[in-house]
């Protein structure tokens, strides 16, 4: 079996706009741009080619928890701690709708076709916590799944086909739930032991990777809801993604300085592990943020990646031919024993 | 901080183009809008800057291999110094994997403490003892980046390096920091080793750092801010001289 | 109801608290019950016949008594009675004496500590049969020696939850075993590693053997315990006692009562285990230990006025101890042959504020490391007085050092010595010790500008790890280390374990540990790395909390000379089967994890096949909700020019 150890160096970019902890990056489909978002409101376009800022969304009066682009990257959905979501004009930042809800929004996405999107709330001002499906030209209500006062989602997202919306709850269940009919159509009880954190779906639509602040990052298939792959790493973690083209698992994470009085806070020590999908087994290490990753994500092309930190700063990857180049292969004739668990 | 970093241009070529977007949704033709609307075109360094090399390996292996090699040939250049120098702490090695971040206090201390300055302690005013760190004061100018240093002061007793580190880190890269610390001493004057109490925090410390946004921003952060019910005030530092 | 139970019962209702001492009394029971007329009779034959030859405190001779209603005159007595001592050794040879002496033809005495009262009391109606040690046979004590890869062991004791983990070193680290809650507060291998000693809140518990037979030693609320150097004996120390048990039976040997103030609790033992030492500021308490007795040598203490501290030999039964200077006589050091209790050498000493006695590890050398108190101001200096023992008349060799030592190490098995020396910085000096030679002490190599202060010698000798560790435990320290060989006083490699505490090497030399155990708030960074004797990393581990980390010690080779130098001249006949064995593990090590790793792309690409075909199925609905079919459309690609950054220079501008 080869898997020749490759050296790689990037020279990331150092992306400074924002001056609180990074809540969100993404890439857009075709990943040539990259949005970030933060605690103080601000909300960023950035080239991923040149690292430029190219505009912001002014509007939102608090925290940008998440957002999400069209899949032709023509219109942004920002969810806040404003209470509201609102509809952007990607290219000239204008602002083309709002939306207001009851408590914080804590995520929104749009369905594949950008036909409907949801809002996720929380169970904050005394409501429930509910995922809210609009139709994306009408704006007109299709359906809400509400959720018991002591629980809350924590993520979502859009599964098969817009049939579905699997969501991970506040005790570290994911429930898919049918978007019709608002019913649960499966469960995974046992998913994780502690918060999940961030959950991100493969390019084809067929498994989501979950990251948890039980120290895994695990695989599940979006049908059953079982459970593929298990990453398992020494601190929590706060997000994941998956680098499609090469099959590899990116996570970062850490501990947040604010709970733990006594971090050794090496700077520069936050580091996105890179393991690879199959063999659930770490491969490499890339550090350089000052505190904790909250948020990252790989382009769909595979070509970039970004981190957003707790320290304020992102950070823009270009990978290099180096880590394009690595591989594992088997030999054609290798025989696995037999006697092997 | 000076005159601004210099920008060189290079060429790049972008795979643009999809089924739904023509060339006239490219960004490269886009006006900025928003807090970018005044910019010109190209990256600005106001909110693009670029990052140290970072160089990691990617590999498949049964052990933990740890990469020695960079604490090994700082150690090792720090010997033959062959005219690098790292900007950070301006020991003799490259900036780019600087391991010693971590160990900035201790580079620090051996930098000043360098022989030809050891003998000023016998320079000193009526051969009285002078701390280490005090040594070599006269002309240190010339060996150590320029730090930006506020002082912190009305800290608790109970106040470690480790902790000031954490809470002022996420302002920027500190190159020291220095606790004022008393420890406990026996009846001789001498400093009794392995003795169960901790160092008692004199209540002010140093932190120095590599820009003076960070040093600002460090103030702003954490003027009045409390801990350990204390009010911890933060303000630049004043020299010797001012 | 028998005299005896009465007596017993009125003694229970005498029982008082006994957190005070009562150690010193003696309580003798069984006298005759009078009235106040026969009781100034009875109390003198007491004190005559009985008393007559019992160093006991004159007057406190005390009978009580129960007074007739009403009355202070009329009264009979209890039937026992309190004596009171100097001391508690007193006390006990008291009991010895007094217990069993017949008063009468038809009385006899039984006398006990006061102190024992509550136990007597409390004893249990049913006869339970004491525990009996099994007996282990030497093979079975052994048995980690016997290892067919010729291991060593170690034994991590980590996290919250108390467990301790027991593993073969080597390449890859076996497990050997493994139990949570295994200790309460630490654990401890015995000086040649026959047993694992766990302290729990009623005592310590010894392991032994390969399947971890437990013998148990019941002393509750102990702060710690020792072995004696041929894991004959274990001493447990509680404030209230301390014991001194024999390791195989059982048996407690000796008590002691700790002093309060003054002298020193230690009990040191002699290299055979036949001696064990106390100091007190009176002198040194040498006690003999045969057939199971602990009896002071000569049966008194032998006078060192102010006494401050003592070291055993490693390898003879001789002790070096020192005395402080006071007035106008100075500080000596003092070497004393046991049992003979004569003075081998001594040597005086001046302007000493302290001493550090240091014996090679072959007993072939004492240092003992004097600091100097500068009458003129402030001056730290030190001396270092090497006693050359395996010479005629033991000659001494000063050693002045204008500076403040810090650290001093004999080198095992070799006869070089490390020192290192200064304040914030450090120099390490490498010396050789020689008899022979004209300059017996000769510096081999200075090392200048050092932040190490800490020193491990490999038990073979000829490698050293100097290391910058953490030694407070609020202080960071960096945890860099350099391996040097000081037989050619070359650096063989340095590198660094932040954080780290402790550097240990395992009793072959071959590997070294270094252990990161910061206690305050959870740190990701704690654990432990296993190293090559050249620093190349075997092994790491990472934990929540690493209480302590321990490699198990050998015994003495069973080999004498003749046989070691034959199985160097064979070496490489030797090295080569040990290579093929290697290889062969590794190779199998090698085929179960790829085979591990091919079963796992296996499992996954069936699983992405199956994803796949499904998905398949639904590619109609995908290409109607997209508005076209993704993977029909592939336009080529639009070359665009575009600025980049791809150099930052920072100028400073001068201050002005």
């Amino acid at each position: 079996m080869s898997a020749k150890s490759v050296s790689s160096t990037i020279r990331p970019f150092q992306l400074r706009g924002h001056a609180r902890p990074l809540t969100h990056v993404r890439f857009n489909n075709d990943g040539d741009l990259l949005m970030t978002t933060c605690k103080e409101g601000t909300s960023l376009l950035w080239s991923s080619y040149t690292g430029e800022l190219l505009g912001s969304y002014e509007g939102h009066g608090g925290v940008v928890w998440s957002f999400d682009f069209t899949s032709d990257s023509r219109k942004i959905i920002t969810a806040s701690g404003d209470m509201t979501s609102r509809l952007w004009d990607t290219e000239t930042g204008k602002e083309l709708h709002m939306i207001s809800a009851p408590s914080t929004v804590s995520d929104a996405s749009f369905s594949v076709g950008n036909k409907m999107f949801f809002i996720v709330t929380v169970n904050n001002m005394n409501q429930h916590s509910s995922i809210v499906i609009y139709d994306a030209t009408s704006f007109e209500l299709i359906n809400r799944i509400e959720l018991p006062r002591d629980l809350r989602f924590t993520c979502a997202l859009w599964a098969d086909c817009n049939t579905r919306i699997i969501a991970s709850l506040s005790d570290h269940t994911i429930v898919s739930y049918n978007v019709r009919t608002g019913e649960t159509t499966g469960q995974a009880t046992t998913a994780h032991k502690d918060t999940i954190t961030d959950m991100q779906m493969s390019h084809d639509g067929t498994y989501f990777i979950t990251s948890s602040r039980d120290m895994t990052a695990k695989i599940f298939d979006i049908h059953e809801l079982s459970q593929i792959r298990v990453y398992t790493t020494d601190s929590p973690l706060n997000s994941a993604s998956i680098d499609n083209i090469k099959g590899h698992i990116f996570l970062g994470g850490g501990q947040d300085a604010s709970q733990v009085t006594t971090t050794h806070a090496r700077s520069g020590k936050f580091e996105t592990r890179i393991y690879h999908e199959a063999l659930a087994e770490e491969l490499g290490r890339v550090r350089g943020h000052f505190g904790p990753i909250n948020t990252l994500h790989v382009s769909p092309q595979g070509t970039h990646f970004a981190t957003g930190g707790e320290d304020g700063f992102v950070r823009l990857h270009e990978f290099d031919q180096n880590y394009h180049d690595f591989k594992i292969e088997f030999d054609e004739n290798f025989e696995p024993s037999a006697d092997v668990n | 901080m000076g005159a601004g970093p210099a920008l060189a241009k290079r060429l790049g070529y972008a795979h643009v183009g999809r089924p739904f977007r023509g060339a006239s949704l490219s960004p490269w033709k886009w006006r900025k809008f928003g807090r970018a609307a005044n910019h010109p075109p190209g990256p600005q360094f106001s909110t693009t800057g670029l990052g140290e090399p970072i160089t990691f390996r990617m590999q498949l292996s049964t052990r933990v291999e740890e990469e020695n090699d960079a604490s090994r040939s700082m150690v090792d250049s720090l010997r033959t110094n062959d005219g690098v120098s790292c900007r950070i702490c301006r020991g003799s090695h490259f900036t780019a994997v600087c391991p010693h971040r971590d160990n900035l206090g201790v580079i620090n201390q051996t930098i000043s403490l360098d022989p030809t300055q050891m003998e000023d302690v016998g320079k000193t005013p009526a051969g009285r003892y002078v701390p280490p760190i005090m040594r070599g004061r006269m002309g240190a100018g010339s060996n150590e980046p320029p730090a930006y240093t506020i002082r912190v002061s009305n800290l608790s007793e109970f106040m470690y390096e480790d902790a000031l580190r954490t809470l002022f880190a996420k302002c920027g890269i500190i190159t020291r920091i220095f606790l004022a610390t008393d420890r406990p001493v026996d009846r001789q004057g001498n400093i009794i080793r392995n003795s169960r109490e901790p160092p008692r925090c004199k209540g002010y410390a140093f932190v120095s750092y590599l820009n003076k946004a960070d040093a600002e921003r460090a103030i702003q952060e954490y003027n009045k801010y409390g801990l350990d019910n204390l009010i911890m005030e933060v303000d630049w530092a004043r020299s010797k001289d001012e | 109801m028998s005299a005896d139970t009465l007596a017993l019962s009125e003694l229970q209702l005498h029982s008082i608290n006994l957190d005070e001492k009562f150690q010193n009394v003696v309580v003798i029971y069984n006298t005759p019950v009078v009235t106040q007329e026969k009781y100034d009779r009875l109390m003198q034959i007491i004190t005559l016949k009985v008393l007559s030859n019992i160093d006991y405190i004159k007057g406190t001779l005390e009978m009580p008594k129960t007074y007739v209603d009403g009355s202070t005159e009329e009264f009979t007595t209890k039937g026992f009675c309190f004596v009171a001592f100097d001391n508690a050794d007193k006390a006990a040879d008291a009991v010895k004496k007094l217990d069993g002496t017949a008063f009468s033809a038809t009385i006899t005495f039984s006398a006990i500590l006061m102190s024992d009262v509550p136990k007597y009391a409390n004893l249990p109606d049913e006869f339970v049969p004491p525990e009996i040690y099994p007996l282990i046979p030497n093979e079975e004590k052994r048995s980690w020696l016997l290892d067919s890869r010729h291991r060593d062991q170690y034994a991590v004791h980590f996290d919250e939850i108390n467990s301790i983990r027991v593993c073969w070193a080597g390449e890859e680290p076996e497990q050997c075993a493994f139990r949570n809650n295994w200790v309460d507060s630490e654990f401890k291998w015995s000086s040649k590693g026959t047993y694992l000693g766990t302290g729990h809140s009623q005592g310590v518990a010894l392991w032994c053997g390969s399947n971890w037979t437990r013998f148990r030693y019941a002393h509750p609320k102990i702060y710690g315990f020792e072995f004696s150097p041929n894991d004959n004996y274990l001493v447990t120390y509680s404030f209230e006692s301390i014991i001194i048990w024999e390791c195989s039976t059982g048996e407690a040997l000796r008590t002691f009562t700790p002093s309060a103030t003054g002298s020193t609790n230690v009990l040191r033992f002699s290299h055979d285990d036949r001696y064990v030492a106390r100091a007190t500021s009176a002198g040194l308490q040498i006690y003999e230990i045969a057939n199971n007795e602990i009896t002071l040598l000569n049966k008194k203490i032998y006078t060192v006025d102010r006494l401050a501290d003592f070291a055993w030999s490693p390898t003879d039964n001789m002790l070096a101890y020192w005395v402080p200077e006071s007035g106008n006589s100075p500080a000596c050091v003092s070497l004393l042959n046991v049992p003979r209790l004569t003075v081998a050498r001594t040597k005086s000493l001046f302007n000493v504020s302290h001493c550090v006695l240091v014996w090679h590890p072959d007993g072939d050398f004492l240092a003992v490391r004097i600091d100097r108190s500068g009458k003129v101001a402030l001056k730290i200096a030190a001396n270092i007085e090497v006693f050359f023992i395996r010479e005629r008349q033991i000659p001494v060799e000063s050693l002045e050092i204008p500076d403040n030592v810090v650290n001093f190490a004999w080198e095992p098995k070799g006869s070089r010595f490390v020192l290192v020396r200064g304040v914030a910085t450090y120099t390490i000096d490498i010396y050789n010790v020689d008899a022979k030679a004209r300059t017996s002490i000769q510096k081999l190599k200075s090392l200048e500008r050092k932040s190490h202060r800490s020193i491990s010698w490999s038990p073979r000798g000829q490698f050293v790890v100097f290391g910058s560790l953490r030694i407070m435990p609020t202080e960071s320290a960096p945890g860099t280390f350099e391996i040097w060989n000081t037989h050619d006083l070359e650096l063989v490699h340095n590198s660094s374990h932040d954080q780290a505490s402790h550097l240990l090497w395992d009793p072959s030399g071959r590997y070294f540990a270094s252990v990161v155990s910061i206690r305050d708030g959870s740190n990701s960074e704690n654990g432990f790395r296993i190293y090559d004797f050249k620093g190349k990393i075997l092994h790491s581990e990472k934990h929540s909390m690493v209480h302590r980390f321990a490699w198990r010690p050998r015994p003495a080779s069973l080999l004498n000379e003749e046989q070691r130098a034959g199985v160097m001249k064979n070496m490489r006949k030797f090295a080569q089967e040990f290579r093929r064995q290697d290889e062969a593990r590794g190779s199998r090590a090698k085929t179960e994890l790829l085979t591990r790793r091919y079963n796992s792309l296996v499992e996954w690409n069936r699983f992405r096949e199956a994803a796949i075909a499904r998905s398949e199925e639904d590619h109609d609905r995908r290409v109607a909700l997209l508005g076209f079919d993704p993977s029909q459309v592939q336009e080529a690609p639009v070359t665009v020019q575009m600025e980049f950054i791809i150099e930052e220079r920072t100028t400073v501008l001068p201050k002005n």
